[in-house]
């Protein structure tokens, strides 16, 4: 426990070094939320009163800064550091750490125990991972976040989305890393009962958690014969 | 000069293509970053008829301008986004001793990848609206090259003076800066006039892309065409020329900073 | 050539804490510190010369070459290269220099080394017989063709650091300044470097200013020398001076058993033990070699021996001492 808490420190003390970044990286996502707010106000106003697909101005209004949160506590930066790592080379450092490779992850975000919390930080770990094998590295970042971004309902509630679309969004694991737990939250219905959805956040989590083994088993195999 | 600039981005090109799998990812994540960007809007179509009485295919057309112009920039003026970089670790000292123009020297660096497929994404888009909306003649399409042209100077404006605000403020070299204000930037896909006026303000003379997008599709519209091209080609030169200042006086601050 | 005059370079940097709570101390306020790079400095160099200057790290050495190239702003005192103000950097003047800063390359990243080389041509405008010329020089004298059809990122840094070497002599510049230029090299690419630049400085006369830590470098390139501590110019002179001048000691290595302490021979001796190996340091207007070899004979049970002059850090170590 110790360790994860001084990875923790150090990694806090690595973002704030950077007094500009660090406050940018705080406030542009802040900015995002803003311009959500502004951009759903507008909208409702044009409506008049009543509400967009079920969801009204309180609704969405409350939803909008949940997602936020969710979408939020995993930052930008901590995925291109992986990768910039493993440019530089320098990521044998983290190889080398007596912590497992995952839990330095973990360990380098505040620790959180909700499901959908860990679920995305699997997600983007699995796809970090990935770097190591090829060199798509802001191809495949970019692509990740664009993807997660829509279909996890960071960007626009799954539910105003239609039919056909909210169907296959539900048969990928994003939706269950915002829209999920943030209609949790808000008392809204999901597209099964509580128990099944979060049957199925667990189901995704082992998911990842396979892959990222196995993955990572690869890696250190390669890893062994290229000589670092 | 058009010369060895050209010669550059064709070496870059080369390089990039040996990495087979990053090239293509690299266009595929423009593609879907611009689905995913034309997804909202998609998505609030199906339960609003419209959007301050705009159609949804002027919003896609506002999309196609961004796009191409932001594609535009990445693919010519990548370099920009590298300024950051090069301030922090001093790699900005070999720039300047070379008798060749600084800004040009870092216009000329990299390629930035998933442009072209911004940029062919944003080009299919531009079609595809026109027709949609019935406009498909010669004037519209001049017209439009004229959009793009002004779109394009707006947009390498204002990622050079946000890259260059790197000078002033220590990110450590990255670029949160500039990034912060293209995502502000963003919320230009959607007519200014949905917004409370610091925000129209904010996007039409501060981080002016509604003059790439929206401004553009009002004159198509038939809206006071002629103060807004003006208004279009000011802004334009205005920024051009700030952006330029506002460059060379960081590399000032540069010089007498040091590292 | 080049002439500086009460050269002075300050800066403002920020301070920050170390440690978890100093890192949120810092965010709210830093304090700032004044830092003097360079003190007052004054010196000339002769156009044909190859000029090393030495100094410890943070001695000032790097703000001194960029404050010659023109990269940085003095602030105070003043700074001539070829009779003109560096600052101003025309192209006129940057066309004839040409700059290797040792931890930064200057070839472009990403794309072949040979297509760096080529766009030399094109943006210093060099004529093309004589780019040919200085290219086949460049690629013979460094040993350059299995490198360049590489990107820099390929090459291993001691192939890197020719490449740029190579570089900066197509245009045919005529005063070359050279940033720590064979920092982290092996053996064999130094002396390489090595010869490459000092064949360069006496046959095409090109004017060779650079810093190093390595003061091998220095024996092996240079004439004169510049040395500075602590920002303050403290030495500048030939190198061949420099020796005279500090180097009075010699410097005897014996490998074997002692049998008696040296200093009951002879007095005024000083020696350290370095494991097996016995180091003794003495003037060497007091001692013959003849004298101070039979004293040893009685001292020690000789496996090995060994009598040198003192290396060049002994040198400047001592200059640092005494001051100028």
């Amino acid at each position: 426990m110790k360790k994860f808490f001084t990875l923790t420190g150090i990694s806090i003390q690595k973002l704030m070094y950077y007094k500009t970044s660090f406050f940018l990286n705080l406030l542009t996502p802040f900015l995002t939320l803003a311009g959500q707010f502004l951009l759903w106000n507008a909208l409702y106003g044009l409506q008049g009163a009543g509400s967009i697909r079920g969801m009204t101005r309180q609704e969405m209004f409350t939803y909008v800064p949940i997602a936020f949160v969710l979408n939020n506590l995993l930052s930008w930066t901590t995925e291109n550091a992986l990768s910039r790592e493993i440019r530089n080379g320098t990521v044998v450092a983290r190889c080398i750490r007596p912590v497992s490779f995952l839990s330095q992850a973990v360990a380098a975000f505040v620790p959180s125990l909700i499901l959908s919390v860990l679920l995305r930080i699997l997600l983007v770990e699995v796809f970090s991972l990935l770097c190591f094998f090829t060199t798509g590295h802001f191809g495949i970042s970019w692509t990740r976040i664009a993807l997660c971004d829509f279909f996890s309902g960071a960007l626009i509630p799954v539910s105003l989305f239609p039919g056909w679309l909210a169907r296959i969004t539900y048969l990928t694991p994003f939706p269950y890393m915002v829209q999920v737990p943030a209609a949790v939250l808000l008392g809204k219905e999901l597209p099964a009962g509580l128990l099944q959805t979060f049957f199925l956040q667990i189901f995704w989590i082992g998911v990842f958690l396979f892959v990222h083994w196995r993955l990572f088993r690869r890696i250190r195999y390669n890893m062994n014969i290229a000589g670092g | 000069m058009i010369r060895i600039y050209l010669k550059m981005k064709e070496q870059y090109i080369k390089t990039e293509m040996e990495y087979t799998f990053n090239f293509w990812m690299m266009l595929i994540s423009g593609v879907v970053t611009r689905l995913v960007a034309m997804a909202v809007p998609f998505v609030i179509y199906k339960s609003l008829p419209d959007i301050g009485g705009w159609k949804e295919d002027e919003i896609y057309l506002i999309m196609a301008l961004l796009s191409i112009s932001d594609g535009a920039c990445s693919v010519f003026f990548e370099g920009i986004w590298k300024i950051p970089e090069m301030v922090f670790h001093g790699e900005l000292d070999n720039v300047l001793s070379r008798p060749v123009s600084p800004l040009f020297q870092i216009l000329s660096y990299g390629l930035g990848l998933q442009g072209l497929a911004v940029l062919a994404f944003g080009i299919v888009m531009l079609l595809v609206s026109i027709v949609r909306l019935g406009r498909f003649r010669p004037a519209t399409l001049v017209l439009c090259a004229f959009f793009v042209i002004c779109g394009i100077a707006i947009c390498m404006s204002v990622y050079l003076i946000g890259n260059s605000l790197a000078f002033w403020f220590d990110t450590g070299g990255r670029t949160t800066l500039p990034y912060a204000i293209v995502k502000i930037g963003d919320y230009a896909k959607y007519p200014s006039s949905i917004y409370p006026l610091f925000m129209r303000l904010i996007l039409l003379f501060l981080i002016p892309f509604s003059f790439i997008g929206e401004i553009p599709v009002r004159i198509l519209r038939g809206e006071n065409a002629l103060p807004y091209g003006g208004g279009l080609v000011v802004i334009s030169i205005v920024f051009v020329v700030v952006s330029r200042v506002f460059f060379y006086r960081g590399i000032r601050k540069y010089e007498s900073m040091g590292m | 050539m080049i002439e500086v005059n009460e050269l002075s370079k300050t800066y403002r940097i920020h301070v920050k804490k170390p440690g978890l709570k100093g890192a949120f101390e810092s965010l709210v306020h830093s304090r700032q510190e004044i830092k003097t790079a360079l003190d007052h400095v004054t010196f000339q160099v002769r156009e044909g010369s190859a000029v090393a200057c030495i100094g410890e790290n943070g001695a000032g050495k790097s703000t001194l070459i960029k404050l010659l190239i023109g990269i940085l702003t003095p602030t105070q005192g003043s700074v001539r290269v070829f009779g003109g103000d560096p600052k101003k950097r025309g192209q006129e003047y940057l066309r004839q220099i040409g700059v290797v800063f040792g931890q930064k390359s200057g070839l472009w990243t990403d794309i072949p080394v040979i297509e760096s080389y080529r766009a030399v041509q094109v943006l210093y405008k060099v004529d093309k017989r004589e780019f040919e010329s200085n290219f086949e020089k460049v690629v013979e004298l460094l040993e350059l063709s299995p490198v360049l059809n590489s990107p820099p990122r390929k090459l291993s840094l001691g192939q890197r650091m020719k490449a740029d070497i190579g570089m900066v002599f197509l245009h045919g510049p005529r005063l070359l300044y050279l940033d720590e230029p064979t920092i982290g090299l092996d053996i064999n690419v130094k002396h390489t470097i090595r010869t490459f630049l000092r064949q360069m400085n006496q046959e095409k006369k090109v004017s060779i200013f650079l810093t190093s830590h390595d003061l091998d470098d220095i024996d092996e390139i240079c004439d004169d020398t510049i040395v500075l501590s602590g920002g303050r110019l403290v030495y500048t002179g030939s190198l061949n001076d420099l020796k005279h001048h500090y180097v009075h000691d010699k410097i005897v290595k014996v490998v074997g058993k002692k049998l008696r302490e040296i200093d009951h021979v002879l007095p005024n001796v000083r020696a350290v033990q370095e494991g097996r190996t016995t180091k003794i340091v003495y003037r060497a207007s007091e001692y013959s070699s003849q004298r101070m070899l039979g004293a040893l004979s009685t001292c020690f049970q000789i496996e090995d021996i060994t009598i040198q002059e003192p290396d060049i850090d002994e040198v400047v170590s001592r200059i640092f001492d005494r001051g100028i």
